[in-house]
């Protein structure tokens, strides 16, 4: 198992190497900040200065090397568009994002998974007809949509909830949570619905499939013969056994929302990573990108060495060697 | 004898409901079983057999069902009970064991924690006591170490190990019936006569009795007492099994046994008997056999047999409607 | 852990409880953050038109845009090279330091050194003098008739409060030095800077001890930046917020239609126009031999099949002002005899094309701003149509704002859309110096490969010297006229500005977009 971290690691410092490497062959394209920084009245010269200073005119690959010599000792540079160090920056949304998606991701597994069981156990049933075209809206609907309406449902027209921002929060150490306040934890609903609603239609299709396909194993069968309840076969044997695939793919979901939940956070002000990024990408902030995308990579990588270590967890059959 | 009945099957007859109508899998199915008791079941595929197997122990799936007969277990019926009363008794009273090892424990629970939950479901035991139940089970079915193997996983057991496990899981509430479903179809042949006596040693031991489901001559003759073959949905012919294996009555069987000069081998098909068994919805009139039947006559083709009772057995065939037991001349 | 932090929920709920108050908060909410709450960061009008409220030059503009004392309270030309100027005695900085001339020369070397962003803008300037505490004498390099309208858009710091924070420099983007001033200001503005969260929430105060007059009623301003278009109105309709700059065209019958909401409107100084590539020797993919932008008629012909009322009517509904010059009628030294275009005549036009030798046409890179200016997008699209009816295919290029920045100064483009509104300056010699003048050192960076005439350059100097009102005015004339007959940009329109708020605030709207607030009163 040790051999297996130590492996996975290796690889994570590849990935982190590879995307921002990507990373800086992509700015060439993204536009350039000088303009941003220096306001529209500066003069070609004063570009060249700046461009000179912040070492833009030099080729991708030298601007890389000089991200990687600095990234070492954990400098990744002043945002251009915040004019913050990149990394306290980062560090600073990622509560925001993290408490954002958790919640999410709570809430789709707590409404995805009976769900899915449900529909698994009555596939013909009129609910599980309805919530299945429920679901298939839900996959489909986007995201910014859902958010608008949100809004103009409980903010515009019965002015309950807050339409932008994450309401009043608490800083415990370098963590700030809203979870602790009434209006932070007011201004997480629209959010969090927003952002769950296709994880729930995902995961409750993904449930209901792995079920129906479990429920027709052996063992399923043999635990009835057991004499087992319905709701020991359903619960302990067959959801049990159908949660692997739910555990990959939520998992990479928590990454995937967490690096990119722009849409939702952008449509509510939610000052999180990805409204960073967004705006990042806007600005052509580079060493925001740079770093953000460097981060992102080492993330992703963690979330599958922690996704294979709940598999060991999970199924016993995996702990060998 | 009627009160030392474990199982009385009286006409079973099951029926498939699809879009087209009802269709008719097995038919007027009757069979009984005393206490230690082995019952072979045996029939090429097709034939009704695992399906009786399935309504036996109430887990026949729909769109089939139960359109007739009754299932009595101990004197009590229990085809007509409600779908909770039937789950109840299943694993208490009438167990089941099925052909694949390898899948039918949850490989996601330790075998100690599957037996257990077996015992709790049914027995009114604490948990240690369950524990130390299951301990006296895996040692039963002969599992050395059963303290080191109670908190391992299925995975890490070998095919026949497994298929012990099952075992004691079948029989973890003593039940008085147990189905036992092609046990040892999936098992090296070395494997298989272990279980086989395993089970044997079980219906001696604990009374248990057993309806052993194959389509393996040589498991029948290896562990059955009587023998019950099937075919196209109807017992053809039932009597202990010296007496199948060696002075088969109908034409079926004879057919069937012509096709073991060993013992130790196996007969998936029966190519001695031309033509192959129907299916469900496409047997002809008369003697579902007579197409294949090399003794077949015009009444063949008109009537139903009906089944004959012996002294120890049962023949349905045209050839004994005169009376007698005895085939008349060709 | 409790314990630690329950200070922090009281103090949070208290803050609730205060503004819940009679005070009047105005809430404005923008589509993103200022980048610094330093006003030497950057030269930024987005930044600026904030930070105008916490911070203040020796002079200032007002209400309608007309210079007027601020820091300073006169000052005199000793020589043409040589400005006094008497600075205000009763003024203090929000942490309640004195200002002094001390801090103006502090602010001049902090903005107009070599390296900081301003230093372009306080070029002209060679070194200035302490008389006393309140007097200073800025000495120049040469004749400068713009050092007012330079001076309203240089902000005076506190030498002080700078150096003890660490920030004598604007910010370093290399070093990170002078990174305080992130979330710190200290000015002598009509507000102070109570709370910041960047990118979250900046909360200004009204400066109870602020030298002037004070004429709004305001008593708190809640700054928010709010990306998405949708959710900031939806946060203005929603009661959420008071206030929105640049309400979005789709939306402004919505906001006018809801109870309790208006929108004030007026003439932005920008001027929306096609530049175009005039040097070249081929126009790349043209289909055609040489470079059809270099003649005036193929110009003239262009600016004659663009039907601006329509545009006006069906992409700016009525929210535009079609414009023949680059300098909007509010802009100082306009001249509206002038400010006439050539009639939409596409017959005329596809005439003017054949006679320049182009009667099959040609086919036209137009490259578009996505979001730059209003409706940016659709006018390319209009105009792609119309020049279609004219023989010349157009191929529309959408890059993205920040793209566009990067390759417009740089040449990339052989047509595009500009926007030009000559701020902070508010003269036309900013405009002229940025898109008229040939591109040559700190001048014409916005004009690549684009209109070119050693006369108007002469003049653009000129007018950059000149100080006498009628001299400049005949200069400024000349200059617009030649380029408007040599078809030098093809003009559209002067953008209309369309702000969102409750019928509680009352706003100036002046056409450099800045919200200044001390004019402002809610009822």
């Amino acid at each position: 198992m040790i051999t297996l971290v130590l492996r996975r690691l290796g690889s994570v410092l590849l990935v982190m190497l590879v995307v921002s490497g990507m990373s800086f062959l992509i700015f060439n394209y993204l536009g350039d900040p000088v303009n941003n920084i220096l306001g529209v009245n500066a003069s070609l010269n004063e570009r060249e200065e700046l461009r000179r200073t912040l070492g833009l005119d030099q080729p991708s690959y030298v601007q890389f090397w000089h991200f990687l010599q600095r990234a070492v000792v954990g400098d990744f540079g002043i945002s251009y568009r915040n004019r913050l160090p990149v990394l306290e920056l980062i560090l600073s949304r990622l509560p925001a994002t993290v408490e954002l998606v958790m919640c999410a991701t709570v809430l789709a597994l707590g409404v995805g998974i009976p769900m899915g069981v449900y529909c698994a156990l009555r596939p013909k049933g009129a609910f599980s007809r309805l919530l299945q075209m429920i679901s298939l809206v839900g996959i489909s609907i986007p995201q910014f949509l859902i958010g608008m309406l949100l809004i103009l449902i409980f903010s515009v027209e019965l002015r309950w909830l807050s339409a932008f921002g994450r309401g009043e929060v608490v800083q415990i150490g370098w963590w700030s949570t809203g979870l602790l306040t009434d209006s932070g934890r007011k201004a997480l609903i629209m959010p969090v619905i927003t952002l769950a609603v296709f994880q729930i239609s995902m995961i409750m299709r993904l449930v209901q499939g792995e079920m129906q396909e479990v429920m027709r194993a052996d063992f399923i069968k043999f635990a009835r013969a057991r004499g087992l309840t319905d709701r020991s076969v359903h619960l302990r044997h067959a959801l049990r056994n159908s949660l692997l695939p739910v555990v990959t793919v939520v998992g990479m979901q928590i990454g995937s929302l967490i690096a990119f939940a722009i849409v939702c956070e952008a449509v509510f002000q939610w000052p999180g990573v990805g409204l960073l990024i967004l705006q990042a990408i806007e600005y052509a902030d580079f060493p925001v990108m740079a770093a953000y995308l460097a981060m992102v990579g080492f993330g992703f990588a963690m979330i599958n060495l922690t996704v294979d270590m709940i598999y060991l967890f999970i199924d016993p059959r995996m702990r060998r060697g | 004898m009627t009160a030392a009945l474990a199982l009385d099957v009286r006409d079973l007859s099951i029926v498939f409901d699809t879009r087209r109508g009802s269709m008719t899998a097995v038919q007027e199915v009757s069979f009984t079983l005393a206490r230690g008791e082995v019952l072979g079941l045996v029939g090429e595929s097709g034939a009704g057999k695992s399906l009786t197997g399935n309504a036996l122990i109430g887990l026949l799936q729909a769109p089939g069902r139960i359109a007739g007969g009754e299932v009595h277990l101990d004197g009590q019926r229990i085809d007509a009970l409600p779908p909770e009363a039937q789950r109840r008794l299943r694993g208490k009273r009438i167990g089941a064991i099925f052909q694949d090892p390898l899948t039918s424990l949850d490989p996601l629970m330790t075998v100690g924690a599957q037996l257990v939950e077996t015992i709790r479901t049914h027995l009114p035991l604490s948990a240690p006591a369950a524990r130390a139940r299951a301990m006296d089970l895996l040692a039963e079915v002969g599992i050395a170490d059963p303290a080191g193997r109670y908190g391992q996983y299925p995975h890490q057991f070998s095919g026949g190990m497994r298929q012990r496990i099952v075992i004691a899981l079948a029989i973890a509430a003593e039940p008085d019936v147990i189905v036992a479903d092609e046990p040892t179809t999936a098992l090296d042949v070395s494997v298989q006569a272990q279980i086989l006596s395993l089970l044997r040693r079980l219906a001696r031991d604990h009374g248990t009795a057993i309806v052993l489901v194959t389509h393996d001559m040589g498991v029948i003759a290896e562990i059955a007492d009587r023998v019950a073959v099937m075919y196209a949905g109807r017992i053809v012919e039932i009597g202990p099994v010296t007496e199948v294996l060696h002075a088969a009555r109908h034409p079926y069987t004879a057919g069937l046994m012509g096709l073991i000069p060993s013992l130790s081998r196996r007969a998936d098909r029966l190519p001695q008997i031309a033509g192959s068994m129907p299916r469900p919805g496409q047997w002809p009139v008369g003697c579902s056999f007579h197409p294949r039947c090399p003794s077949a006559g015009p009444r063949c083709a008109a009537d139903v047999p009906r089944p004959l009772s012996a002294d120890d057995g049962m023949v349905a065939c045209h050839l004994f409607s005169g009376g007698t037991l005895s085939p008349p001349a060709p | 852990m409790k314990l630690l932090f329950k200070p922090l929920i009281l103090a949070a709920g208290l803050a609730a409880l205060g503004t819940v108050a009679e005070a009047n908060s105005l809430r404005f909410a923008e589509s993103q953050d200022v980048a610094s709450m330093d006003p030497h960061a950057a030269r930024d009008d987005f930044a600026l038109s904030l930070l105008c409220n916490v911070y203040e030059g020796l002079v200032r503009w007002n209400a309608d845009l007309e210079l007027e004392p601020a820091l300073a309270e006169s000052w005199e030309v000793i020589s043409p090279t040589e400005w006094k100027f008497n600075l205000r005695k009763d003024v203090t900085f929000h942490n309640g330091n004195p200002f002094t001339a001390d801090d103006v020369i502090f602010s001049y070397h902090r903005a107009g050194d070599t390296g900081s962003p301003f230093a372009g803008l306080l070029e002209p300037i060679a070194e200035v003098v302490k008389v006393d505490d309140h007097t200073v004498i800025f000495k120049i390099k040469r004749k400068y008739a713009l050092l007012l309208n330079d001076f309203a858009g240089w902000y005076i710091m506190d030498k002080e409060f700078q150096e003890s924070i660490g920030a004598e420099k604007p910010l370093d983007l290399m070093s990170n030095a002078g990174g305080a001033m992130q979330t710190q200001a200290n000015g002598t503005g009509p507000f102070k800077l109570m709370e910041r969260q960047p990118d979250v929430k900046t909360v200004l105060a009204a400066n109870p001890d602020w030298w002037d007059e004070r004429k709004h009623n305001l008593d708190e301003i809640v700054y928010t930046p709010i990306t998405n278009n949708a959710t900031r109105v939806a946060a203005l309709l929603s009661g959420e917020v008071d206030f929105i700059r640049n309400a979005p065209p789709q939306d402004l019958e919505r906001i006018e239609a809801t109870p309790g909401m208006k929108v004030m409107r007026g003439p932005h100084l920008r001027t929306i126009f096609y530049g175009m590539d005039q040097q070249s020797d081929t126009l790349e993919g043209s289909g055609v031999e040489g470079n059809p932008l270099k003649s005036p008629a193929v110009r003239q012909a262009i600016a004659m099949s663009i039907d601006i009322e329509g545009i006006k009517r069906s992409i700016m509904r009525d929210n535009s002002n079609p414009v023949a010059t680059q300098l909007a009628p509010q802009m100082p030294f306009y001249d509206a005899s002038l400010d006439v275009r050539f009639p939409y005549d596409p017959e005329a036009a596809k005439a003017l094309l054949a006679e320049a030798g182009y009667a099959e046409g040609f086919t036209l890179p137009i490259t578009c701003p996505t979001g730059a200016f209003i409706n940016d997008e659709q006018i390319c699209q209009a105009t792609a149509g119309m020049l279609a009816k004219i023989g010349i295919t157009a191929q529309l290029n959408m890059v993205t704002p920040v793209q566009y920045d990067a390759g417009l100064p740089a040449g990339d483009f052989d047509f595009y859309m500009l926007g030009w509104a000559g701020l902070p300056t508010i003269d036309p010699y900013n405009i002229f110096s940025a898109t008229v003048h040939s591109p040559t050192g700190d001048l014409g960076a916005w004009n690549p490969n684009g209109y070119s005439n050693p006369r108007v350059d002469e003049l653009i100097i000129l007018i950059g010297e000149e100080t006498d009102l009628v001299k400049r005015q005949e200069m400024i004339s000349e200059v617009v006229k030649t380029q408007r007959d040599e078809v030098g940009k093809i003009m559209l329109h002067q953008q209309f500005l369309t702000w969102g708020m409750t019928d509680k605030v009352n706003a100036i709207v002046p056409g450099d977009e800045y919200t200044r607030f001390w004019y402002y009163t809610m009822n």
